[in-house]
């Protein structure tokens, strides 16, 4: 099944560098969950797995968390969350601060 | 006279400023207090706990403004221009720390100056200039009125000098009026705002601080420095969002904010702001003309002049705004018009204003105004409609004179909500202790709504884990687990506070506690100080500030959120999720991991000992001493 994958900023930078926005593709998906999903991606992309997802341990890497179809991996069925046609899934950065 | 006692790093002096008498003196600082306290932050917490007791008010003359940094200041560390600013604060009625980058923090140790410590009040309006080794009182009753970059221009002109030889930093019309929430702000977009630093400076007739570049003071080992210097932009260049705000700084957060759910909207109305994407750089670039701004030896691609094309504010120049100016004055405004948030963000910074609060206070009005709370005749005709830049421009210069209606609000949102009461204070976004947050929906972040209900310096304390696992704290932390949120707060206590001390900028210090500790070696020349040390010196602070609150009233009934900043969203990611039912166990927890006593958050008998505070225990105590 295709799946649209979206890299948000403060991600997307390291993954690609020079991207200045989001990173956007399409993957067709061999599994059927969001563990599935981010092993391919890592299997397929030294830097996805160095940088954002860690395969061994099946979770993303801080500060990197996923959206899926607008809901927060953590309060679906997180790596088992299943997949459909179409479904959208984002990484993002989950960081905010700054200076004091 | 430089004094010999100052280790290498430093410039030599730290400088008393009496405005009441007009004295200028000098004052030591022995080697072993310096490498307890090192500089900025900490040297301004110790001087504000020493001298200002609990029955001085902020606007007192007794009070004491100081501006320090540190050994990492004006070397070739990136980012190190960054100064702190301790008082005791307007808003939560406790200590005020802030920083500003830019520029102070080197040029104030060119001048030849580590401190300034600030009492009394002038009898006229003044201005400070450090040069050459010599501080100077001049006259600045002619530039009342100024707002913050034509102050700087002013002064540059004045003294014959090009814009970068000087950093000025001030106060605008804001803290002329002693708004509450006013900022010190300079260098043309830099701002140290937070718990009414500015009104602080305004109440003691103090203009402005200006710093001419001057002669570089000896390091102990610049060639290690110099590397260290250039791991550190390794290790930045190696890390996924140290990476981006390298590249291409704060601006592009909004996006994910938005997803994630933490993009302040419309007063926490609602958590979704389709119109995001207009605020990313790469939409605006296309049209804008941008011209790279940076900080003192900065190469980050972060901060930039924008200059507007097209619109109705073609041709409109401003520092472009950072992610919370743009979460401040787009969504949480309900403004969809970059170029109007531009024009917003560049206002606040102008008057003197710190944008958080006045973000906060903004979307308060207009939702008030929406929902009927205030009316036309509250708002002296001015319609506060969600996105009416010209009514808030024109509100936010209200304020800034304290005229009509915004006399009220220049007491900050919760002071203004309990004045004007009908119902308006159940909207009003604040933390009990009497300061708005950062500029992010903190109902999706839980880490930094704790932080800034528990944080003693008027703004978050801790800030997000960076390497949490180098603290002992599980490296991936799930955002939204209560004994996550309080072990990445109670573990990694202590950086935030290190980072202000030593002159570095937030953005150029994403490396390890290790590394920033052997930087501080290499230009101080103190052996062995390590990562563990430089934690240690900041948790230091951190409890020093938490017995300074202590004795000025502080109570763990403050550390909570009001009933909105509290509250369950309606949508977006986090959509019924409610933080509060959490935040005891939260907070127990962090008070745990910290040291300090659940009943009265106190720090314990035997956590001020350790960290060489046993000084503090008749205070954090008194009954104790008592008996």
């Amino acid at each position: 099944m295709r799946i649209r994958v979206e890299i948000l900023p403060w991600l997307s930078d390291s993954l690609k560098p020079g991207t200045v926005g989001s990173l956007r593709f399409e993957h067709q998906l061999e599994g059927r969950t969001v563990g599935d999903l981010l092993d391919e991606l890592a299997a397929a992309d030294p830097a996805f797995e160095r940088l954002l997802y860690d395969r061994q341990a099946r979770e993303l890497r801080y500060p990197a968390r996923a959206i899926v179809n607008g809901q927060l991996l953590e309060f679906l069925q997180g790596m088992d969350t299943p997949l459909s046609e179409g479904d959208t899934v984002s990484l993002m950065a989950a960081y905010t601060g700054g200076q004091g | 006279m430089v004094d010999s006692s100052f280790p290498k790093g430093y410039a030599g002096r730290f400088l008393r400023v009496d405005l009441s008498t007009g004295s200028l003196t000098e004052e030591r600082w022995d080697a072993d207090s310096l490498r307890k306290w090192i500089g900025g932050t900490g040297v301004g917490v110790r001087i504000l706990y020493d001298e200002v007791p609990p029955s001085v008010q902020w606007s007192d003359p007794e009070n004491r403004l100081i501006m320090a940094t540190g050994p990492l200041a004006g070397t070739s560390v990136m980012g190190t221009g960054t100064v702190s600013f301790v008082t005791k604060g307007t808003l939560s009625g406790g200590a005020a720390t802030s920083q500003a980058n830019g520029f102070m923090g080197a040029y104030m140790k060119f001048a030849g100056y580590d401190a300034v410590i600030v009492q009394g009040q002038s009898p006229k309006w003044v201005y400070l200039y450090l040069h050459d080794g010599v501080a100077e009182l001049r006259d600045a009753e002619h530039l009342l009125g100024l707002d913050t970059y034509d102050l700087q221009d002013r002064i540059t002109e004045e003294l014959g000098k090009k814009e970068r030889q000087l950093s000025v930093l001030g106060v605008g019309p804001a803290g002329e009026k002693l708004v509450r929430f006013a900022a010190i702000a300079g260098d043309k977009g830099h701002v140290a705002g937070h718990n009414g630093t500015g009104a602080v400076m305004g109440s003691k007739r103090l203009k402005a601080i200006v710093a001419e570049r001057g002669p570089r003071f000896p390091i102990h080992d610049e060639k290690t420095l110099k590397q260290l210097a250039n791991e550190i932009i390794e290790d930045i260049l190696a890390a996924p969002v140290a990476r981006q705000t390298f590249e291409s700084g704060t601006q592009n957060a909004v996006v994910g904010a938005e997803k994630g759910g933490w993009l302040p909207v419309k007063n926490y109305t609602t958590s979704l702001f389709p119109e995001v994407g207009r605020f990313m750089r790469q939409e605006y670039e296309k049209a804008w003309e941008m011209e790279r701004m940076p900080c003192w030896a900065c190469r980050t691609k972060h901060l930039h002049m924008v200059t507007i094309k097209g619109g109705r504010y073609d041709g409109f120049k401003s520092e472009e705004p950072e992610y919370e100016q743009w979460a401040a004055w787009g969504s949480q405004v309900g403004n969809t018009d970059p170029a109007g948030a531009v024009v917003l963000s560049n206002l606040v910074d102008r008057l003197g204003l710190e944008t958080n609060e006045a973000g906060w206070l903004m979307g308060w009005v207009i939702e008030c105004y929406e929902k009927g709370i205030l009316t036309k005749e509250d708002t002296d005709g001015l319609e506060m409609t969600w996105g009416n830049v010209d009514a808030m421009v024109a509100m936010l210069h209200k304020i800034s004179r304290r005229e009509g209606i915004g006399d009220i609000l220049a007491e900050g949102v919760r002071r203004a909500a309990e004045r004007i009461g009908r119902g308006s204070d159940e909207l009003a976004i604040y933390n009990l202790k009497g300061n708005s947050p950062r500029g992010h929906d903190h109902r999706s972040r839980w880490v930094e709504m704790v932080d800034t209900c528990v944080s003693d310096t008027g703004t978050i304390e801790v800030g997000p884990a960076w390497l949490p696992q180098e603290q002992g704290a599980k490296a991936n932390p799930d955002p939204h687990n209560w004994e996550d949120v309080a072990e990445q707060l109670g573990k990694h206590n202590g950086r935030m506070m290190f980072e202000d001390s030593v002159g570095i900028c937030r953005f150029t210090s994403r490396t390890t506690m290790e590394k920033l500790g052997k930087t501080v070696e290499a230009a101080t020349g103190w052996e062995s100080f390590t990562g563990q040390e430089a934690l240690a010196v900041g948790r230091r602070i951190s409890n020093l500030l938490r017995v300074f609150n202590l004795r000025c009233g502080l109570t763990p009934e403050l550390e909570r959120p009001s009933k909105r900043y509290g509250s369950i969203p309606v949508d977006g990611p986090l959509a019924g999720k409610n933080i509060m039912e959490h935040w005891d166990d939260m907070r127990r927890r962090y008070y745990e991991l910290m040291g300090w006593d659940f009943a009265t958050g106190r720090p314990l008998p035997e956590t001020l000992r350790a960290l060489g505070l046993a000084d503090l225990i008749p205070d954090a105590w008194p009954e104790a001493a008592r008996s």
